[in-house]
C-alpha cells in the first residue's frame, strides 16, 4: 500500500496556531532548559551540540524541512504577524497581541535591535544574535513543557528567555522588520517531529535565505527551504467528490469497519486509477451500510479529504454508528455506500464537534428516530433531503415524475396482459408472446457470447 | 405487423422500467452535499446558517473557523470580549474603524464596499476590502454586527484573490443571522 500523502480534514485550533511550532530539535532531551553552550569560533551552536557550517547544511538536507503551501497554514502564520492582516485576525479572534512594545523587557530588547548598525547583512546578523541570546531556551514561557497551545506575548517570552519556535521566529521577524529588512514568517513541516516556523529574508540585493534561531543559536544563513512538492502539486488541484470519482471511474474502493463504534471507525481502501495525484473528498453525512445486517451502519462524521498518489492508499475516516440496537461494527466488515444523511442528522454532525465515544449518544438520539437502514433510507432520505431545501424542489419534482412514469409503465403492461387474457380471452397468445420474447432474448444472449468468444 | 407491436411494446416497457429504476437508485444514493446547517451559539446567543460543505476547523479563543470545500478560503465566526454594556449599535462605527486602523494610509489597502445595514433591530456594517500582503493579493469581507449581550459579532471571510471561486453564499449566511 502506498501511504496517504495528506489527510487534513480537520485542523483544530491547537493545530491552527500551534502548528506554527513543532518540537525543538532532533535532540529531544535538550528540548527544555538552558542552552548553555559557549560560542566557539567556526562552530554553530545548536540544540544538539556544535556543528560546522557544512554540518548544518547536511543536517538541513537530512531533516528535509519543507515550506507549506496550504492556504490554511499560511493564514495561521499571518495571525502572528505584526502587519495589519495579523492585527485584524487577532482582533476578531480574541488572540492576545504578542507585541508588548510598551512593557519594560520588550522595550529594552527592541531598543537594542533597533540600534544595530553596519551593512544590511551585518544588521541581520546582529539582530539574529540578539534574538537567539535573548531566548536561548525552548518551551512555553512559564511552564516546564513545550505547551504549544500557550499563546505568549513578547514580554512573557523575554522574561524567562524561553519560547517555542512561534515565539522565537516572531521576535526575530519583528526585529528585522523594524529595521526595514524584508522578512516574513514561513510555516512548514519537518518529517519528524512535525510542524515548524522560521523566518525568510530577502535582502535589498535580492538574496534570499532562511533564518532559524530556534534550531541554530549562532547566525547562519540557510538555503531557502523548499516548498513541499507533493503539497504544492496537490494545492493546485481541485477536490473531486468520491461520487464523481466513482462515476468517472477514477477510483475503485472498498469501505471497511475499522473496529469500534465511534471516531476512527471507518477504513477506506482506495485505488487511484489515474496516473496522477487525485484530490478526493468523502463528505460528512455519507451513510455506509454494513454488509452484516446484525451490525450497525455507520455515518461519516467529518469530511474526509486526501490527496492520493497513483496507487492504492488507505484512508481512515471518522464515523459514528447509526443503529443503537445492533452490534458494534467489527474491524474488516465490508460497508457499502448508502445515501446522504438527512438534514436532522447532518445538523447533529456539523454542530456538535463530535470528538469521542461519549458523543455517540448524540448521534444515536437522532438515528434511532430516523431508522437508518438500507431499505427505509433510500426513499426516506431522498425525500427529506430534497423537499426540505427549497433549492432542491425541482429535483424532488423530477423524482416524482420518474416514479409516476415507472408506475404508469408497469400498470400499462399489466393492463395489456389482462386485456389479452380476460377480454380477448387469448391466453395462449399471451403465453406464446412471452415465450417468443424469452426465446428472442436467449437467442440474443447466445449471439453475444458467440461474438465475444466467451 | 400487430404481432410485432405486441412483442416490441413489452420489451421497450421493460427496458424503460429497468433504466429508470437504476437511474433513480443512483440519484438516491449519490446525492451531493449541498444546503445549509444552523449553528446556535450558546456563548453569544445568536444563530446563523452556514454551508454544509464548509468544515469547522476548531476553536478560536472567541469563536471558530470554517474552511472552504477547496480549502482556499476561511470564514471566521467570532465575537468580541463582552463589556456588559447594553445591546445596541452606538459604537459600531468606532469598532470597525479600530479594526481597520492598522491599514490606514497603506497603499496596498483598498475598500471595495462599505455598507451600513441592520439585522433585525441591530445595526451592522458590511465591508469588503483588498490588500496585498507580501505580494499575495487578499480579499477580506468583514461583517460586524452591533453589540448584542455586550459583544460585537464578526463574520469574516478571508480569501486569496487567486481562489475567488471557493466562496460561500455570504448573503445567505448574513440573512440567516438571528438574535435570540
Amino acid at each position: 500500500m502506498n501511504k496517504v500523502i495528506k489527510t487534513k480534514n480537520i485542523v483544530g485550533f491547537v493545530l491552527f496556531l500551534t502548528l506554527l511550532c513543532g518540537y525543538s530539535f532532533y535532540n529531544p532531551q535538550l528540548t527544555y532548559g538552558q542552552s548553555s553552550l559557549p560560542p566557539v569560533s567556526g562552530q554553530i551552536r545548536t540544540g544538539g551540540g556544535y556543528m560546522t557550517t557544512s554540518g548544518v547544511q547536511q543536517s538541513e538536507t537530512q531533516k528535509n524541512v519543507q515550506e507549506s503551501t496550504s492556504f490554511m497554514v499560511k493564514t495561521a502564520a499571518k495571525i502572528e504577524d505584526s502587519g495589519p492582516v495579523g492585527s485584524v485576525l487577532r482582533s476578531i479572534s480574541g488572540v492576545p497581541n504578542p507585541f508588548t512594545y510598551d512593557s519594560p523587557l520588550t522595550k529594552d530588547f527592541f531598543a537594542k535591535t533597533d540600534n544595530v548598525s553596519g551593512t544590511e547583512m551585518e544588521k541581520i546578523s546582529q539582530i539574529y544574535q540578539l534574538t537567539a541570546d535573548a531566548v536561548p531556551n525552548y518551551g512555553a514561557p512559564g511552564t516546564n513543557v513545550a505547551d504549544l497551545t500557550k499563546l505568549s506575548t513578547f514580554e512573557e517570552v523575554l522574561s524567562c528567555g524561553t519560547g517555542i519556535c512561534r515565539d522565537q521566529a516572531g521576535l526575530l521577524n519583528d526585529a528585522l522588520k523594524r529595521n526595514g529588512i524584508n522578512s516574513r514568517l514561513v510555516p512548514g513541516q519537518v518529517e519528524k517531529p512535525g510542524d515548524h516556523i522560521w523566518v525568510r529574508v530577502k535582502t535589498s540585493t535580492g538574496e534570499e535565505f532562511d533564518l532559524d534561531s530556534t534550531w541554530y543559536k549562532d547566525f547562519i544563513k540557510l538555503l531557502p527551504r523548499k516548498q513541499n512538492p507533493v503539497e504544492n502539486k496537490c494545492s493546485a488541484l481541485s477536490f473531486t467528490s468520491i461520487f464523481d470519482a466513482i462515476k468517472k471511474k477514477l477510483i475503485t474502493f472498498k469501505f471497511f469497519g475499522n473496529g469500534g463504534y465511534a471516531e476512527k471507525s471507518i477504513k477506506l481502501e482506495i485505488d487511484n486509477k489515474t496516473n496522477d495525484f487525485l484530490k478526493i473528498k468523502i463528505p460528512l453525512g455519507l451513510i455506509l451500510f454494513n454488509e452484516d445486517s446484525s451490525q450497525q451502519n455507520l455515518v461519516v462524521a467529518k469530511d474526509g479529504s486526501a490527496c492520493l498518489s497513483p496507487g492504492d492508499p488507505i484512508i481512515i475516516l471518522d464515523g459514528y454508528c447509526a443503529n443503537a440496537h445492533k452490534d458494534s461494527p467489527r474491524s474488516g466488515t465490508g460497508l457499502s455506500i448508502g445515501a446522504m444523511a438527512p438534514q436532522e442528522l447532518l445538523q447533529v454532525l456539523k454542530d456538535n464537534e463530535l470528538n469521542d465515544t461519549h458523543d455517540q449518544r448524540k448521534v444515536w438520539n437522532v438515528t434511532d428516530k430516523l431508522n437508518i437502514d438500507p431499505l427505509s433510507n433510500k426513499i426516506k432520505i431522498w425525500w427529506n433531503d430534497s423537499l426540505k431545501k427549497s433549492s432542491d424542489i425541482l429535483d424532488a419534482i423530477t423524482g416524482w415524475i420518474k416514479m409516476i412514469t415507472i408506475i404508469f409503465l408497469i400498470v400499462e403492461v399489466i393492463s395489456y396482459l389482462i386485456y389479452e387474457r380476460f377480454i380477448l380471452k387469448r391466453e395462449k397468445a399471451v403465453l406464446t408472446r412471452i415465450f417468443i420474447l424469452l426465446k428472442y432474448l436467449v437467442g440474443k444472449i447466445k449471439q453475444l457470447f458467440k461474438k465475444k468468444n466467451i | 405487423m400487430k404481432r410485432i407491436i405486441y412483442i416490441v411494446i413489452p420489451i421497450i416497457a421493460t427496458i424503460l422500467i429497468g433504466v429508470l429504476i437504476i437511474f433513480n437508485m443512483n440519484q438516491g444514493s449519490l446525492q451531493k452535499t449541498s444546503g445549509f446547517v444552523t449553528h446556535n451559539d450558546t456563548e453569544t446567543g445568536i444563530s446563523f446558517d452556514y454551508p454544509v460543505g464548509w468544515n469547522r476547523v476548531g476553536q478560536l479563543p472567541n469563536g471558530f473557523m470554517l474552511n472552504s470545500p477547496e480549502e482556499k478560503s476561511i470564514l471566521f465566526i467570532s465575537y468580541s470580549d463582552s463589556d456588559n454594556s447594553e445591546t445596541g449599535g452606538a459604537d459600531l462605527i468606532q469598532k470597525v474603524d479600530s479594526l481597520l486602523n492598522p491599514f490606514q494610509n497603506n497603499p496596498d489597502f483598498q475598500i471595495i464596499n462599505d455598507v451600513s445595514t441592520k439585522i433585525g433591530n441591530i445595526d451592522a456594517r458590511d465591508i469588503t476590502f483588498s490588500y496585498v500582503d507580501n505580494g499575495e493579493p487578499l480579499k477580506v469581507r468583514l461583517f460586524v454586527t452591533g453589540k448584542y449581550n455586550g459583544r460585537f459579532n464578526y463574520f469574516t471571510l478571508y480569501s486569496s484573490e487567486a481562489f475567488e471561486k471557493d466562496l460561500p453564499d455570504f448573503e445567505k449566511i448574513v440573512k440567516s443571522i438571528k438574535f435570540k
